[in-house]
This record gives structure tokens, sequence and C-alpha cells, in this order.
């Protein structure tokens, strides 16, 4: 067709669509005009007047057919026809917000609920990194020798990596620190990290101002330069460019701002603020092999597997131990950096991912079981309709349209749960959940959401469509038309329902099983009486307590004056915090019994310097021994306090009390690190308390050894104070502060908590997930209930002749009770059945998620279904009680 | 909704009697009717009302374009007239229709 045909077709089209009712007036006159005229013509063929008007119609031919056929001849049927039953639709929709309401509010809940889930796991696990060519990144891991899991990698073999790694275009290593910045005479402390001049290239982020940090800024003396985060520049520098080659006071000492990090910056994550330059003094003991701390990442070369990077770096790692015997490094484990960042969320997302999914299913049933229920008071009026001509497409067309406009409604209100959904887990999820700040209601996931509701909307109204214009149900129209539908009908909602009980028993069980889980951990003793217990970081990156001594002197003073404050029983400092961070590995050697023989062998430890009323103010139990006393001085022969798992682990069936131990591999091994005649303070155990959980409530504890501040010529540079006192926080933290400044005005306390916020943080991710994944199951219960109820409903409706016969004949209100709970019970067994048995198979997929229960456990099975059961008699007694209720003589004389 | 075969020639052919009518001068419906029998001496029997979806179709097409108007005797009606498309259209299906009706007859002619 030339252009202007087309054009003039589409005007043609346009016209007709838009002035339809125009067109149609045309036509009338048209008509009416040509009768006249024919009328006329016969007339003067001398025909009688009556006689010319109907020759004219017999000449013209059928009036409707020629307009059904004009308006085909506009080519716009479909769209008209569109239009139409949209209208329809509406007005049908509208006439009975009873139905539509509860429909809408029920798809809204299941498509709010699964696009929630599903932006969520798209942000997090399937959306790249927010970095170039994010595929080509990847981290890398120190395998040592005698440890399980792979670790951090120690300054020199990253050097290592570096220097030989062919498979990478380079690579970069960074570690987290706490820097106090000088800010308005305050001191503030502030996530950072130090990061190789190598990082920020290899990521693929410019500084949206001035530069990233140069090579020779690698050097301990030329690191005095800082990059700035946009968060931090914009709030506590006004956002001024003059901030370039500024200075700022960082832990007492002056750094020149180079650049500012663009806002899309969060690395490592969403909390750093400022970066510096990864630089260590010569003879810095972090420089050196037995130090695992940094964290390595590399951008490999195009199309290099992770596996050639590995194998790459593997050759390395084997060359350095040749090189170096003493060197722990055996190997490298090289994982894709999503990988790592995404880390142990993926199983309880996909957890997630599929309660959601089954949500969404059971809103679906649920929705076409009350389509389907209305569209048995309907048969009438289908059936009426094609008794007038609708052809059967015509009429599936018309509840097509009907379905997907419920669905559209539902959808639109199912996007505002999402997004009031995503607004909650932002702000009330949990705090560790990583890459929450990357979850966004973004053009996929909306398509996404409009696919799902395209699909609900078509699958539920398609099967009542196609069973309603079936052929049988134009008989309606000849005898009484009854309330019910045929068996079948009522077979396929019996269907729906018993499914809808199915999925939801399936939700029951996950999420018993993640209450129960999460129960498990809360009942898991964190070692320490949390109760009047607050804990605090105090920084201790100050360059003016790099020697011992010092430290030590800051230590007794802070807790001589802690301890003073009133109402405070008693205060402690220690390196490491139980599920509040911090904490050491250490080798250890026993001096009572053979040596390893090569350092491959050597065990470690967890290791912890404390003060000594830790295990007074922690509240840790004594089981053997004693703990920490005044006479134990820095001159007096040092002694360590081990824990349960420790004992276990060494001495089992011995008492450990009086045996030694060195915390450090027998000298004669790394006798090239040590300097001539040195050996490491020998330790005699005095003492075994109870274990306490390091990291997490729902890891198991792990041997761990405990020394004095004043015994150990050693510097922790995390450092944490806790206090014991009943006094409320609030005021004994102003308290507090108030201590610290006394003792140094330029150290911030950080990380305040008490030991009560510790403990729900470390179960605050389970919570979170049991919380929702019940909230499902909430939801997916009531909903089959409904269900459940509309099929006694229905049944009840159905049967009221004869259950008002039976009344009337006598029956006991007890006997039709029964009889309608029959009806409801065997559709919620059925569903049951099959939901324990899908529950079973699907166990698995939960078995990462789960703690200190069975995927198979008997008492979660038996309570959910129990649950289900009673609610579903519950559901099913309303409609009971009313059939007994029935007025046998009134029925009767209305049917 | 498809239609048979012969309503579709007859469709056709409609079309091209509909357009040649107007190849005279621009007319209302029932003039047209009354040229299309005059034309073909009453040889098709259509009715006449099966014009009006004819012209709807080509007005669409851009072939005929219409106004109302009035009649000689006073009357109000919608003149339809040719199109320069219309005209191409009218010639290039005269065209055609002629060699097919050619064809069909060789064919029949043959013993």
């Amino acid at each position: 067709m030339p252009p202007s045909t087309w054009l003039a077709e589409l005007r043609g089209r346009t016209h007709a669509l838009f002035r339809r009712g125009a067109v149609e007036r045309d036509l009338a006159d048209e008509i009416g005009f040509h009768l006249e005229m024919e009328t006329e013509a016969n007339i003067r063929r001398g025909m009688a007047l009556d006689e010319a008007r109907r020759a004219a119609r017999v000449a013209f031919g059928g009036v409707e057919r020629v307009r059904e056929d004009h308006r085909d001849a506009r080519g716009t049927r479909l769209l008209d026809d569109a239009l139409a039953d949209l209208r329809y639709a509406v007005r049908w929709l509208a006439r009975s917000p009873g139905f539509t309401l509860p429909a809408i509010l029920t798809l809204a809940l299941g498509v709010g609920g699964a696009t929630a889930v599903v932006c969520v796991v798209d942000g997090v696990l399937l959306r790249p990194l927010p970095y170039p060519e994010p595929e080509r990144l990847a981290v890398v891991r120190s395998v040592i020798r005698g440890e399980t899991q792979p670790w951090n990698s120690s300054p020199p073999d990253f050097r290592a990596f570096r220097d030989g790694a062919g498979a990478f275009e380079q690579l970069g290593a960074y570690y987290d620190i706490a820097a106090n910045l000088m800010l308005d005479g305050e001191p503030v402390r502030l996530s950072a990290a130090r990061a190789s001049a190598g990082m920020f290239p290899l990521l693929g982020v410019r500084p949206l101002l001035g530069r990233a940090f140069r090579a020779d800024e690698e050097v301990a003396g030329a690191d005095r330069v800082v990059l700035l985060s946009h968060a931090l520049w914009r709030n506590r520098f006004g956002g001024s460019p003059a901030v370039l080659g500024s200075s700022v006071i960082l832990d007492g000492a002056p750094y020149t701002v180079v650049g500012v990090m663009p806002a899309s910056f969060r690395f490592p994550d969403r909390s750093a603020e400022l970066w510096l330059p990864m630089a260590f003094a010569p003879g810095d003991l972090l420089d050196t092999r037995g130090n695992y701390f940094l964290n390595v990442v590399g951008r490999l070369r195009p199309g290099v597997s992770i596996e050639r990077a590995q194998s790459d770096l593997d050759r390395i790692a084997a060359r350095v131990a040749a090189e170096d015997p003493e060197a722990p490094l055996r190997g490298t484990a090289v994982v894709p950096l999503h990988d790592e960042v995404v880390g142990d969320t993926r199983p309880a997302l996909l957890l997630l991912l599929a309660a959601a999914g089954l949500l969404l299913a059971i809103t679906c049933a649920n929705v076409a079981g009350l389509l389907l229920a209305r569209a048995a008071g309907r048969r009438r009026e289908l059936a009426l309709r094609a008794g007038l001509g609708a052809t059967r497409p015509r009429l599936v067309r018309q509840l097509l349209t009907e379905g997907l406009l419920l669905s559209a409604a539902g959808g639109a209100a199912g996007l505002a749960v999402a997004w009031l959904a995503l607004q909650w887990m932002r702000t009330s999820g949990p705090a560790d959940l990583p890459r929450t700040d990357e979850v966004a209601l973004d053009g996929r996931v909306l398509g996404l959401a409009l696919a799902i509701t395209f699909v609900t909307g078509v699958a539920f109204a398609l099967l009542p469509a196609l069973r309603l214009t079936r052929r049988e149900g134009h008989e309606e129209l000849r005898g009484g038309a009854r309330l019910s539908g045929p068996a079948g009908h009522r077979r396929l909602r019996r269907v729906l329902v018993g499914g809808q009980v199915a999925l939801a028993l399936v939700l029951l069980v996950g999420s018993g099983l993640l209450l129960r889980s999460f129960v498990a951990m809360t009942q898991v003793d964190p070692g320490f009486r949390a109760a009047d217990l607050v804990t605090a970081s105090l920084p201790m990156a100050g360059a003016r307590y790099a020697d011992s001594t010092r430290v030590r002197l800051f230590q007794d003073e802070l807790l001589v004056r802690v301890e003073a404050l009133p109402q405070v029983e008693s205060a402690a400092l220690t390196s490491g915090l139980s599920l509040g961070g911090g904490g050491w590995v250490k080798w250890i050697t026993f001096g009572d019994r053979s040596q390893p023989a090569s350092l491959d062998q050597v065990p470690a430890v967890w290791y912890r310097l404390v003060s000594r009323d830790y295990f007074r103010t922690l509240g840790v139990r004594l089981v053997a021994g004693r703990g920490f006393e005044p006479a134990d001085r820095p001159s007096s022969p040092p002694v360590a306090v081990v824990n349960e798992a420790m004992a276990r682990r060494f001495w089992p069936g011995e008492d450990p009390i009086g045996k030694t131990m060195w915390m450090g591999p027998p000298e004669h091994m790394i006798a090239s690190l040590l300097s001539e005649g040195y050996h490491f303070p020998r330790l005699t155990v005095v003492g075994v308390v109870a274990d306490e959980r390091l990291d997490a409530l729902d890891a198991p504890p792990k041997p761990e050894v405990y020394q004095l501040y004043g015994q150990s010529g050693e510097i922790s540079s995390s450092l944490y104070l806790a206090v014991r006192s009943a006094r409320e926080p609030t005021a004994l933290i102003a308290d507090l502060r108030g201590a610290l400044r006394q003792v140094d005005p330029t150290l911030p306390l950080a990380q305040i908590a008490t030991a009560g916020d510790l403990v729900r943080e470390s179960s605050a991710k389970r919570r979170f997930g049991a919380l929702l994944v019940t909230s499902f199951a909430g939801l997916a219960l009531s909903l089959s209930l409904v269900g459940v109820y509309g099929v006694a409903a229905q049944f009840v409706a159905q049967r009221r002749r004869e259950l008002a016969i039976r009344l009337a004949l006598g029956a006991a209100d007890a006997s039709v009770v029964r009889l309608v709970l029959r009806e409801g019970l065997v559709t919620a067994l059925t569903g049951a059945t099959a939901g324990l048995g899908a529950a079973f198979a699907l166990g698995g997929i939960m078995r990462d998620v789960i703690f200190q229960v069975s995927t198979a456990d008997p008492a979660t099975y038996l309570a959910s279904a129990g649950l289900l059961l009673v609610s579903v008699v519950l559901a099913t007694f309303i409609p009971a009680r009313r059939a007994s209720r029935l007025p046998p003589a009134e029925v009767l004389a209305a049917e | 909704m498809p239609r048979d075969t012969s309503s579709d020639v007859l469709q056709g052919t409609l079309d091209l009697l509909v357009l040649k009518s107007l190849a005279l001068g621009p007319m209302h419906g029932w003039g047209i009717a009354q040229r299309i029998q005059d034309l073909s001496r009453s040889a098709f029997d259509v009715g006449q009302g099966s014009i009006y979806p004819a012209l709807m179709r080509l007005e669409r097409r851009g072939w005929i374009a219409a106004e109302w108007g009035t009649t000689e005797n006073n009357r109000r009606a919608r003149y339809y007239r040719l199109t320069p498309a219309g005209q191409r259209q009218l010639r290039q299906e005269t065209e055609s229709w002629r060699k097919y009706a050619h064809a069909v007859e060789l064919v029949l002619r043959a013993t």
C-alpha cells in the first residue's frame, strides 16, 4: 500500500472509532434518505404508498444486516467490542463491591508480596554489582595450613599475588578500620578502609572530585592523604570543591584531602566514609606472613576463568611455601565478588521467594474460586446472551475482560503494597542484609509485576469462562435455573480450595520450622549474662597508644573512673566482644605433650585479652579453678583461663588446670622471625569458664584462651568496654562518655549497645525471615479458610431443599451440622494430606536456613496440620449452624 | 469472521461497480444503486443496502470521499466522489478484471 493509502485508512478507522455515534447517525440518515428516494421512485412507477414502501424495503435488504456489515467494514470491530466489554466489566465489578473489594485486596496482597520479594531478590542476588564488567571481579582468599576455612591474606602474600598472577589485570587489597576524625573540635568515629592504590582503578570507579591514590602513597610516611565519601563531603564539608587539598585531623595526625568519591560508591559497604592508602612502615608487625587480615580483590583479564585464576594463584602459593617453609600459606580460594557480597543470604532469600510464590498461587486460586462462585450466579445471564446470538468466543472474551480488569486493579493495589513493604524492609529489615540500598522498584520489576498480574488475570478468568460457556450452559434457560452449577463446577471449586489448603499447609510447616529455629536460637546460652550489661567500642588507632605501657596506663585509669561511677557494679576491657566483633586466632603449643613435627600441624585457637574483672562483669560462669586475681601481676608468672570447648578439644577426660602452653609455634620452627633466644611466655591454665558464643548464636562455640592485658606485651587495636550496672543505659552512657573524656578527650565512644541488643541483633535476620514467612503463612491460612468457608456455604445454599426436608422429617440439628462439616472437612483433609506430602518433599530447600530442628520435625508437621484442621472446622461451623437453623416450612414453600 | 469465497468475489465486484459508477460523477448512495442497476441492466441481484458497507470500505481506503450535500429537490444527502487514489484503483481493477474475464473466456471457449 502506498503511504497515502494507509494514512487515509488510519484516518478513516480512527474517525470511525472515536466518532462512533456520528458514523452511526450518518448511516441511519443515509438509509432513511435511500428508502425515501426508492419509495418515491416506486410511486412514480405507479405503486400505492404502502406498496411502494414495502417494495423499497425489499429492494434494500435487511436494514440490521446492513448496519452490522457497515460496522464490520469500519475495521474497528475488535476495539469496539473490547471497549464494550470493558464498560460492561466496570459496571459489573462496581455493582458488587462485596465481591470486588475482597478479590482486589486478596490480589493486592499476593501480587504485592511477590513483587516486593522479587524486588529484593533482584536487588540483592541477581542485579550485577555496580561496577563496570562486574563478572570479572573476584575475591582472593588464602588457604592456610591447619585451617579448614579460607582466610583473608597477609600483606606479603598479597604482594606475591599481585606481582605474579598473570590471570589478573590488577589485584588490590583493603582492610576495614575505624578512624577518628576531628570535626569542629569534636572527635567523630567513622568507618573507613585502608586500600591499596590499585583498588579504585580495579573496581573501575573514579573519584567525583580530585584523584584516587597513587602507588607512591602506598609507603609509610607518604600516606597522609584521604578520600572522602560523598555523604561525608556533603554533610560535613558543605559539599564544596574547595575541600580538595585541605587538611583534616585523623587519629591525631594531619591528612590531605585528595578526592571525593561518587555517591554511588559504597565500598567495602555502605558504612565506609573515608579511604586511606594502605601503607606499612618497615618492621610493622602487621606486615608479616602470620597476619591474615587483608581482603584481596582482583579484576580478571577478559576471558579468564575463575579456575584459571585459582590455579595461577595456587602456583604462587606453592612458590611462597617452597621459598619460605615457615609461611603458613598453602593455596588460595578464588570466588566471584558477587558471591562474596551476597554471601549466606541466598538460601534465605530463595526460601522467601518460594514462600511468596506459594502465597501468590493461593491468591490466584482464591480469586478463581470467588469468580467461579459468582459465575454460578451468572449462568442465566450468560445463557440469555448466548440465546440472543452472542458467540462463545465473544462470551469468553467478555469474562476474560472482567478477569483482566480485576487483576489490573489488584495489580495496581499490589504495587502499592510492594512499595510499602520495601519501605518497611529498608527501615526495619536486618541491618546486615547486603545491598538493600540497591533494592528498587524499577522497570524490570514493574514489568514482571505486570506480567504476573496479566497471567493471573487470564488464568483465573479463563477456567470459569470456558466452563460456563459450555454448550450445556445454554440448557439453563429451560428448566428452573438452580443456584448451583453442575457437578463438575463444584468439583473444580473443591480442587481449587483443596489446592489452597495444601499450599497453606506447606507455608505453615515452613514458618513452623523457621519459628522453631528462631526459638532454638534465642534459647542458646550466649555464655554471658546479657541483662544490665552495656558495651561500647573504643577506637585505639591513635598513634600515641603505640606502646603497650601507655595503653595499660590508659586502660587502668579508665577502669578506675568507670567503676567509680554511681551504681556501676564492675567494668572490664577486652580485645573482643562476643557477638560484637573482635577476636584473634593464635597458634598454640603445649608444654607437656610431644611437639608437632612441622608448622603445618601446629593447632590454632581463639584468643582474647581481657582485664581482671572480665568474667565477673560479663557474667561468664567459672566452671573449674579460678578467674584472674589481683595477684596476677605483670611481674608474676603469666596465667590463662580457657573455655570448655578448649578443654574438651585438648584435654578430654583430663583436668586442664595446671597445664602449661604458649601462644605460638615451637620457637625453633620460626627461629628466623624471632630475636635470638626469644621464648613465648609460658602460660599456666588456672581456670575453665563456660563457652561464650563468639560471632553468632547459631555457630558452635570455639576453643578459646583468655589472658590478662597486664601479663601480655601485646596491644589490641580493637578495644571494647563492658560495664555491668543496673542503671538506666542512657544516663549511664552519658557518664561513661564523661569518664572517657577525663582520660582522653580526643577518643570517642562508639558502637554503644546493651548486651541484650547484641543478642537480639545476632538473631535479627532469623527473626526477620521467620516473621515474613509466618505472615505469609498466616495470610495463606486465612485465604484458604475463606475458600473452605465458601465451599461449605455453597453446599448449604445448594442443598437448602434437601436440608430443609431432613429437618422437617425430624433430623437432629447435630446430624445436619455433621453433614455440612463433612463437606468442608473432606476438601480440607484431602488438601492437607497433599500439603503434608509437598512440605515433606520440599523440606530440603530449608536445610540451610533452619537451626537445631529437623526438616522432618514431627512436632512442626503435627502442629501445623492441627492448626489448619481446627481452623477449617471453625470456618465450616458457621455455615453448618446456619444450615441447622433453616426454617423448613419457609424454604420448602419458596421452592 | 471470515466469509465464504463466493461473497468475497461478490464484494470485490461490488467495490469495482461502485468505483465505476462514481467515475461518472459524484453521487449519493441511492443514486449509485440506481446507476449500478441501470448500467448492469439489473443483472446484479444484490440488496441495494449492501452498497453502504461497500462505500464504508472504499472510504476507509481513501478511494472515495464523502460529504453531505443537497439534491436538486433540496433534500439532504451524502454525496460520494472518487479521489485520485480511487481513480488509479479503478484503472487497475478494470485492467485486472478484463484480464481475468478474458482468461475465463479463453478457458470456456476451449472445448
